[in-house]
């Protein structure tokens, strides 16, 4: 073990292999402790050498030797203590592992941001009685002073940030932990609870206190009410440069408030839900995913499968089981009622009446087409007057579905066309003994399936008014 | 003849002498229509919950109900918490069909529920007519592949509006405005049946 490396070589070899310090750094920030122990570090060593090669593993194990990292100064102290050896590591190396892995921050607590703040002010007071020449040591070294002490808070809060803006991905990881095991569901609540208050309590509010421009502090001025009293004095006193710089940095941390504040909305929205609204959403996602199962046997080879089977899911919920099926809408209306019969025999007779004419039906289809010539067009109205003529009504509610009835599929080539060209004529010379009376009311007719697939390239709708065939009312006709 | 037809003075008056004809018709149109009589419906003039009259009737008549309904060969079920009635079928014949109609009511409250706790609301809200579903969840439900595909399989071919009027022709949910719906105590029912099952298990 005589070889040694570098600084810059070990340094290297350290973020070539981060893992073995970022879990050193973790296990600190749980002991809260500002020092890692020499045996920690050597199971970390050994355990992930292990799944090196022979020559990088033993380049890792010399440079994490607890000697040639505290000859290559990356270890400041060793400290012996209760039998064991501490190594506190140089606090820039960790700053800088802490800004490779998000994971690794240091929540800013209360205590910490006032502990800026006071630092802050100190300088303003001393700022307040410096001498503002650039000869004078003291005032050089506090201009130095307050430059690290600015870019520290806003690096510090900046990380912070990235931090907490990754909390929403943690919160939907989390709770796709809970709603994966259910049974540990408790458990899992409990502590997510308490983690997500103590951020929110601890970390998050604390931080929006201390950027909120707005905020009153019983001991003093606020954050931006020191760093503007500072920038006024060194205006004052023409140092526009830092004065400048000052203001920059009092801006980009006015601008971190937005992001921080966004994420404690997320968070109290967070909290806000219950208790019940996640056991709602787990018992929702548990039976959501019996039914997913379900579907996933439609989709298999088996050409029959194509309906969910839901007859156990039903019965093991339980609702509504034995419900009636919705009635279809029935197509014919059987009665025993005298009108009943009396309304049938009357339509047979009608159709019996049509069909003995079959002979006579106007064959419309050869003069139907696109261009036709208008005096097609009167053929085609003529032959179906001819048929009106003789065609036997009886009284109804509705003329036109009647009518359209009595044509459609009898007459071929029937259209829509056709329908109203027979209403205007029956409307204008309505049969012997009858009367049109034209209602209100609006009706709309169909083309049924058959003649849409034969004749008619898409569904026709025909909107009309309801009209009444009635016997006349001064003749005795029925 | 005449025995039967002349009332006697001694004998116990029939349930049948408490209900009008009238109203046990139109309580049978109901029930024969698969619907679940609530204990509310929706008067969309008024834009309220009001009062179901035939909710009404069965309760204040329950055992005569459940005799008649027994007669028919059917299962007068009463539920309190639901406050609602449906009627049950016999089981005997055509287990399959025998469940159909439940399983795609369940199925639709089921994806409904899903969806809304998935949008991190509380289902209470589901049933209050003042909020409930929106245009917005309407439009995020039809886009969802695999929500359609459910509702494919469970015969709704022509998506989620037919299912939301499957539901709606059964009193399981009502429409409280163009594009807005709320369920009925009897569809909030079985997503808070679901609910407890899981806690429960």
């Amino acid at each position: 073990m005589s070889k040694r490396f570098s600084t810059l070589d070990t340094t290297r070899l350290l973020f070539d292999h981060p893992k073995i310090l970022f879990r050193l750094i973790e296990r600190m920030d749980r002991h809260e402790a500002r020092y890692v122990r020499e045996s920690d570090l050597l199971a970390e060593l050994m355990d992930y050498t292990r799944s090196l090669s022979g020559a990088d593993g033993d380049r890792v194990r010399l440079a994490m030797n607890t000697e040639n990292l505290f000859r290559s100064g990356l270890v400041i102290d060793i400290i012996k203590a209760d039998g064991e050896r501490r190594l506190v590591f140089q606090n820039a190396l960790i700053n800088l592992m802490r800004a490779c892995n998000a994971s690794l921050y240091q929540e800013l607590t209360d205590a910490r941001l006032r502990g800026h703040l006071v630092t802050l002010r100190d300088v303003r007071n001393r700022l307040e009685i410096s001498s503002f020449s650039e000869s004078d040591p003291d005032f050089t070294e506090l201009r130095d002073d307050l430059n690290e002490r600015v870019s520290q808070l806003i690096g510090l809060l900046r990380q912070n940030v990235l931090r907490m803006q990754t909390i929403s991905a943690q919160f939907a990881e989390l709770s796709g932990d809970a709603s994966r095991a259910p049974e540990k569901f408790l458990e899992f609540r409990q502590n997510l609870l308490e983690q997500i208050v103590t951020l929110y309590e601890r970390h998050i509010k604390p931080t929006l206190v201390f950027l909120n421009p707005d905020t009153r502090l019983p001991d003093g001025s606020n954050l931006f009410e020191t760093l503007e009293a500072m920038v006024r004095l060194l205006e004052t006193h023409s140092d526009h440069g830092l004065a400048d710089q000052l203001f920059r940095s009092s801006l980009s941390l006015n601008a971190l408030y937005k992001p921080i504040q966004s994420v404690a909305h997320e968070v109290e929205h967070f909290l806000r839900k219950t208790r019940k609204g996640m056991v709602q959403y787990n018992a929702m996602e548990h039976f959501y995913s019996k039914l997913r199962e379900l579907k996933g046997e439609t989709e298999t080879l088996s050409l029959r499968r194509k309906w969910l089977e839901g007859g156990d899911f039903a019965r093991s919920t339980g609702f509504l089981v034995g419900l009636r099926a919705q009635q279809r809408p029935k197509h014919y209306a059987f009665g025993n009622s005298s009108s009943y019969y009396q309304l049938l025999f009357s339509e047979l007779d009608l159709r019996l009446a049509d069909l003995r004419r079959k002979a006579e039906v106007p064959v419309l289809q050869e003069v139907a087409g696109g261009g036709r010539a208008a005096l097609v067009d009167v053929q085609r109205i003529n032959q179906l007057y001819q048929w009106l003529e003789t065609l036997k009504l009886r009284p109804t509610s509705d003329l036109v579905r009647e009518l359209h009835g009595r044509l459609e599929g009898f007459i071929p080539g029937y259209r829509f066309p056709d329908l109203l060209a027979a209403l205007n004529r029956m409307v204008n010379t309505p049969p012997d003994g009858y009367q049109v009376v034209t209602t209100n009311r609006f009706r709309t007719l169909e083309t049924s399936p058959e003649t849409e697939k034969t004749s008619e390239p898409a569904a026709e709708q025909f909107v009309y008014r309801k009209r009444r065939l009635e016997p006349q009312v001064e003749s005795n006709h029925d | 003849m005449t025995d039967l037809n002349s009332p006697q003075p001694d004998q116990p008056t029939s349930s049948f002498d408490e209900v009008l004809p009238a109203h046990s018709t139109a309580l049978y149109r109901e029930f024969q229509a698969g619907r679940v009589i609530v204990r509310e419906l929706w008067d969309s003039n008024r834009s309220e919950l009001v009062a179901n009259p035939l909710y009404n009737l069965l309760y204040n008549h329950l055992a005569h109900f459940r005799t008649f309904y027994e007669h028919l060969g059917c299962e007068l079920v009463f539920n309190d918490e639901g406050a609602f009635f449906f009627l049950k079928e016999s089981s005997d014949d055509e287990a399959e069909e025998h469940d159909e109609n439940a399983f795609r009511v369940q199925v639709v409250l089921l994806l409904i529920g899903r969806y809304f706790a998935r949008s991190g609301r509380d289902l209470e809200y589901l049933g209050r007519p003042d909020a409930g579903l929106g245009e917005q969840d309407l439009a995020a439900m039809g886009a969802d592949e695999e929500y359609l595909e459910i509702l494919r399989t469970a015969r709704f071919e022509k998506g989620l509006a037919e299912a939301l009027d499957y539901l709606g022709k059964r009193n399981l949910m009502f429409r409280s405005g163009a594009n807005r719906y709320f369920l009925s105590s009897a569809g909030m029912h079985f997503l808070e049946e679901l609910v407890r099952e899981y806690e429960q298990a």
